[in-house]
């Protein structure tokens, strides 16, 4: 029988693996890599919650260790420990290219090409943004003010609006 | 482009690619890996740690038997240096970051301040991991030249060697990894405090 803890981490990881997943695509340089670090941010989740007291909301906990493990990954030059990792439990479903709209494909990966050209702590705070969170949350996630994240995030929207612009012409 | 646009484009990504869940073997799924990872970290510091545990009372045996003073004394030095060996590294390993739950400025500071650690470790080596052994390796080799030991040079310039080529890849490992890690993560401190 499951325990509480158990349950809770099932219940959570199911409703929230869309956005977890899209935050580790935004760091990942192909759905490989994305999904190496899908699966390292869920064994970290599941490593964490004996230690979550409910100090923070569970999304803004779960947003934590998804950036944490998504920046560890990134500064770790040797891939070893990602690629050895194998959860056979966690499939990617692609939906066939004919059954969603060019135009907003297009549109994604402009937006995702320019997310990528950002650095990691503007990308940090944009992805939070996009998955509209508060910016007391972004703040919680950061460790930044809340007037901090509000000009960081003007100035990054610039940035991002210049370049979709450009892609997209 | 409105903000609700750029939201609206980034939530509809998930229309194209979905994470799907095997939830009755996800639990079981995660605690073999979890598993194979805490086997493959005390792999580690069995070989890390676990050498110098398993030579230590070895050189103790030697230091107490053999009759020759410069093997006591090398035998003594290589005795302290196991023991500070094993000191140091579970020193550094004790620091590092575990909550992976932290803010994400506080967390980047800590896997700043345990790099640095790192990196101090291996900037030093040669005072605090090749002196000693060198010179506790080659005492004790040449203190076998009071009963006319053959090659006993040979042993010595063996062990200077080890100690050269230990520094050299320490030193490969500091500048091929952790000052490029070093350097990123200080990017990405200061761009998120700018």
């Amino acid at each position: 029988m499951a325990t509480k803890q158990e349950d809770l981490f099932l219940t959570v990881l199911e409703s929230y693996k869309d956005r977890l997943y899209r935050v580790c695509k935004s760091y990942a340089k192909g759905s490989d890599e994305a999904q190496d670090l899908f699966q390292e941010v869920v064994l970290n989740i599941w490593k964490s919650l004996p230690g979550y007291k409910g100090q923070a909301g569970l999304s803004t906990w779960m947003y934590r260790i998804t950036l944490n493990v998504c920046l560890q990954a990134r500064y770790r030059q040797d891939k070893k420990q990602a690629r050895t990792l194998r959860l056979e439990s966690i499939h990617m479903e692609k939906t066939p290219s004919e059954e969603f709209d060019a135009e907003e494909e297009e549109r994604y990966k402009a937006l995702h090409q320019c997310i990528q050209q950002l650095n990691d702590s503007d990308k940090s705070v944009i992805v939070l943004f996009l998955e509209d969170l508060p910016y007391k949350d972004i703040a919680e996630i950061t460790g930044l003010t809340e007037n901090h994240v509000a000009v960081k995030i003007k100035r990054i929207k610039s940035k991002l609006f210049t370049c979709i612009t450009t892609e997209l012409c | 482009m409105l903000d609700e646009e750029l939201k609206r484009i980034w939530n509809a990504s998930t229309q194209q690619e979905r994470v799907k869940l095997d939830l009755a073997l996800l639990l079981q799924d995660v605690d073999n890996q979890l598993r194979a990872l805490d086997r493959g970290i005390k792999f580690r510091n069995v070989l890390e740690i676990g050498v110098a545990v398993f030579l230590l009372p070895m050189f103790l045996i030697s230091a107490v038997f053999i009759p020759f003073l410069l093997s006591k004394i090398g035998s003594i030095i290589l005795m302290g240096f196991c023991a500070f060996l094993i000191y140091k590294l579970k020193k550094v390993r004790a620091q590092k970051p575990k909550d992976v739950a932290l803010p994400l400025k506080e967390y980047l500071q800590e896997q700043r301040l345990y790099l640095q650690q790192e990196m101090r470790l291996l900037t030093t080596v040669a005072y605090w991991y090749i002196a000693p052994f060198v010179v506790g390796m080659s005492l004790f080799f040449i203190g076998f030249a009071e009963i006319g030991a053959e090659g006993l040079w040979l042993k010595v310039v063996g062990a200077i060697v080890l100690g050269i080529v230990i520094y050299f890849l320490n030193q490969w490992e500091l500048n091929r990894r952790l000052k490029p890690m070093l350097e990123k993560l200080n990017q990405t401190i200061s761009s998120l405090q700018v």
